[in-house]
């Protein structure tokens, strides 16, 4: 099959979606860096004039310094107990036969495909203080715990999101891993344990890095999860962002403690990124 | 080496079981016949669906979603399956570029977009609370979806079919609707049938947009599950949910689950 | 009239020439192949008569219309692509009639014809099902029959047998001739197999590196290559260099009557075909001695390596009666029929 010669009018085949993601996507972003210099007004959603003013604001600002380093180390905790959880998943998934294969891999989606609020009910429900753990920690005669409303909850429930969301790279990554390298070092006499650790474990780790960069970006711009099961205790960026955007008319703050969280999310990612890099590369 | 894979076992089964469980609470909660949210359900009963089924406002917000998802899903289609034929068969140059701007929706935080599409509403249009601008944020993050489909789907056609339409008398146009298109019909309607469910299920796109006095049912949900709590919630969540399921086995009817392939 | 020709025909992709200044007559009705390795621009040119790839420059014409701006569907043309690229969202008699339904015909002619061809193909009884149902021979024969059955000008097929087991190779060869034959079809077929090329057509075309080298019946390309390139790929042969004296082609070792050639003293290349010497115990007034370098037995025939007392290797194939052991020093004939000069 050759590419045929693009006609002009094979042009118009791409223009309404480039034009979708022209208006839509590239210009209202700029538009937010703009509103993040405009002067903040009670009255309207900008006012006249522009200022560094936001920015200067919450960069001196202990309380938004403390929320950003809050809504990373939450992210960061989900990340790790994803890759905890998930990667023995995806190691599983990855080399099973086919037919059970489906059925679990079917089970692993399904979460994804039934809305983060059902999900988030549902820790509500078993996590509250007369939900079902600490009812059946009634039952054993021990004391109740404090499991939503707070970071744990939150966080286990970001956790339950987005697992599938390191299962799948992972899996695809090892199901791309010829099992014969696995062969070839037990040939060579490395045990099954070596085998995994020395060859199939390096081999897999670009898959974890899909899948800690995903959930990572996905955790620490999440709104929905910190809102339900933070129950307004537990703010995070986002959610004091949607607050100021829906609560107050001050836009243009909420505007740049969006861009912080943005460049904020930007410099985690590279400063995990490249040590993985050299790593992998040494280990590879 | 027995005992290694008993762990293995139960670790697994923890976790898959970690991913079922809330699901299994929420049906459980639903089918509760006590008046409070009581876990595990002493007696089961049928009267929170009879009570959401009963609920002008659960009903209506159901109805909107479904409008927003039916009128969605067509759109990211007409605008997505365009882009993935320019992309796949005319595209030469640029095209890493291009394939980063169609996937853009999906890389970028969906709260951001949601804020972005916020302002560039309210400040060029003024009405920003509307349908409309809900509808075509929808269509923003759900065309993707689209175009992955139908990629995928254009890259899987046999070798040399359009090539042999055309040696056998059909022009470009009588290839594309004889051969090319039913040939990635099921990318197309499978596309459609994810942008539906994206749409159904969003939550950050229309709480920032939605119309004022309309809601959606994933709002609605949260809005109760943040201010009153009770079992009817419960069997609106199982509700909304085996619509979405249901839609994915329409999918695997159709072509299989193979063809929710990126 | 040439019923297809090509005239200086090129095609560039990139930097890259594919094809250059290719120029070919064909006859009506007869089979044609291109010949020639991977890369030698033979699948090109197809696609380019087919219009499936726009020529640089030159000019296509058939039967005297130049048809080289003519787009692919007006060309009526029918074609076989290598992996049949049936459809396979349609059934047998759907994709057979494919190119009658884009012509426009009435059903009821349609429906006959297709039957009719199906007949001729021997798939008569397989109508409503789907390529996918059907083995790569059956799905061959179909290809076939969709590109038959409206009466096109020219038959175009690529590498059609290349994806086929060897048995089926030899059977569906014989078949496609017959059927071509019976039809009166003009046909190229573009296979990089020789003995395709030799057993099933009555003209050659063997191009290497974009070019053509000749143009002929298989029988003179076997005996009368070209250039050494051709002699090379079509059968084994031994290349020599050498010089014309006389009428005989003299090369340092010997002296052998010759075909071909000016009769002037130039230096030339000869081809010498291996199984055209022979070798014997006892030296003749022709003979020159060699020395056996190597031997491989193969059954009832031996290719031995020779090396004359010049330094020049030749391969010999011989009839397995006489084995001659390495290191031994034979007497070589070469029958003047078997030594070609190369223009």
């Amino acid at each position: 099959m050759t590419a045929q010669p693009s006609s002009r009018w094979s042009l118009f085949l791409a223009a309404p979606s480039l034009g979708v993601v022209l208006i839509f996507v590239v210009l209202p972003y700029a538009n937010i860096l703009l509103m993040s210099v405009r002067e903040p007004s009670t009255t309207a959603v900008y006012g006249d004039g522009f200022t560094l003013d936001n920015y200067l604001k919450i960069l001196l600002d202990p309380f938004y310094l403390w929320l950003l380093w809050r809504t990373f180390k939450i992210a960061l905790v989900t990340v790790m107990a994803c890759i905890v959880l998930g990667y023995p998943v995806a190691l599983h998934l990855a080399r099973t036969p086919s037919r059970t294969r489906s059925m679990l891999y079917a089970l692993v989606l399904s979460p994804l495909l039934t809305g983060v609020v059902v999900r988030c009910f549902g820790w509500l429900v078993l996590l509250a203080n007369n939900g079902a753990v600490n009812m059946l920690l009634a039952d054993l005669g021990l004391p109740r715990l404090r499991l939503v409303y707070n970071e744990f909850g939150v966080i286990v429930a970001c956790v339950h999101v987005f697992l599938p969301m390191m299962i799948l790279p992972v899996m695809n990554t090892i199901q791309s891993i010829d099992p014969r390298y696995e062969e070839a070092a037990r040939t060579l006499g490395a045990t099954p344990r070596q085998a995994f650790l020395r060859v199939l474990l390096p081999l897999s780790l670009p898959g974890v890095q899909s899948g800690a960069v995903l959930v990572f970006v996905l955790t620490a711009s999440a709104y929905v999860i910190p809102a339900l099961l933070g129950g307004g205790r537990v703010q995070t960026m986002p959610t004091i962002v949607v607050e100021q955007l829906l609560g107050t008319l001050l836009w243009p703050s909420g505007a740049a403690i969006a861009i912080l969280l943005s460049i904020g999310i930007i410099v985690v990612l590279l400063l995990l990124l490249l040590p993985l890099r050299f790593a992998a590369r040494g280990v590879a | 080496m027995r005992l290694s894979r008993f762990l293995a076992g139960t670790f697994l089964t923890f976790v898959y079981g970690f991913l079922l469980t809330p699901f299994v609470v929420v049906i459980l909660t639903s089918l509760n016949a006590a008046d409070y949210l009581s876990f595990p359900p002493q007696a089961l009963s049928w009267r929170w669906y009879g009570a959401f089924f009963g609920s002008a406002s659960f009903l209506t917000a159901l109805w909107t979603s479904i409008l927003v998802a039916a009128l969605t899903a067509p759109l990211a289609a007409l605008i997505g399956t365009p882009a993935a034929i320019y992309f796949v068969r005319h595209m030469r140059k640029y095209r890493e570029a291009f394939r980063f701007a169609v996937l853009s929706p999906l890389i970028l935080p969906e709260i951001l977009t949601a804020i972005a599409l916020l302002f560039l509403f309210n400040q060029t249009v003024g009405t920003y609370r509307s349908i409309g601008p809900l509808i075509v944020s929808h269509v923003v993050i759900t065309l993707p979806f689209v175009f992955l489909t139908v990629s995928s789907a254009l890259y899987n056609l046999p070798p040399n079919v359009e090539e042999a339409a055309r040696t056998l008398g059909a022009d470009a146009r009588r290839t594309f609707v004889h051969v090319t298109f039913p040939l990635i019909k099921s990318g197309v309607v499978t596309g459609m049938l994810l942008s539906f469910i994206v749409s159904f299920d969003n939550v950050n796109l229309s709480l920032l947009l939605k119309p004022q006095g309309q809601t959606t049912l994933p709002i609605l949900l949260m809005d109760n599950l943040r201010y009153n709590f009770d079992a009817t919630t419960a069997a609106a969540s199982v509700v909304s949910a085996l619509l979405t399921l249901s839609i994915v086995l329409l999918i695997d009817r159709l072509y299989g689950l193979s063809a929710v392939r990126f | 009239m040439a019923y297809l020709e090509l005239k200086g025909l090129v095609k560039d992709f990139g930097g890259v020439r594919a094809i250059d200044d290719v120029s070919i007559s064909i006859e009506e009705g007869t089979f044609a192949s291109f010949l020639g390795p991977s890369g030698c621009g033979k699948t090109t040119t197809l696609r380019c008569v087919a219009g499936l790839e726009t020529a640089t420059s030159g000019t296509i014409s058939f039967r005297g219309r130049d048809v080289t701006s003519l787009p692919v569907e007006r060309r009526n043309i029918g074609m076989v692509f290598q992996n049949y690229a049936l459809f396979p969202h349609m059934t047998v008699a759907e994709n057979v009639a494919f190119g009658m339904r884009m012509r426009g015909r009435a059903t009821s002619e349609i429906d006959r014809r297709v039957d009719h061809i199906l007949q001729l193909v021997q798939l008569p009884d397989h109508r409503r099902r789907y390529p996918r149902e059907l083995s790569g021979g059956q799905q061959q024969r179909v290809a076939l029959a969709r590109a038959l059955v409206f009466e096109p000008d020219i038959l175009l097929l690529d590498e059609p047998l290349a994806n086929l087991d060897a048995k089926l190779r030899v059977e569906m060869r014989s078949f496609i001739r017959s059927l071509q034959k019976e039809v009166g079809i003009t046909t190229i077929y573009v296979t990089h197999d020789q003995a395709e090329a030799m057993t099933m057509s009555d003209v050659v075309v063997v191009m290497f590196d974009g070019k053509v080298h000749q143009v002929d019946k298989p029988t003179a390309i076997y005996a009368d290559p070209r250039s050494a390139l051709v002699a090379q790929f079509i059968g084994a042969a031994n290349v020599v260099p050498g010089r014309l004296v006389d009428g005989a082609f003299e090369a340092g070792f010997g002296r052998i009557v010759a075909r071909g050639g000016t009769q002037r003293n130039d230096p030339v290349q000869a081809v010498i075909r291996p199984e055209d010497i022979v070798l014997s115990a006892e030296p003749s007034s022709s003979s020159f001695p060699v020395r056996i370098v190597d031997a491989e037995f193969l059954g009832n025939l031996v290719h031995y390596t020779v090396e004359t007392d010049t330094g020049v290797t030749l391969a010999v194939q011989a009839l397995g009666e006489q084995r001659y052991d390495i290191g031994r020093t034979v007497h070589v004939g070469v029958e003047g029929r078997g030594v070609w000069i190369l223009p």
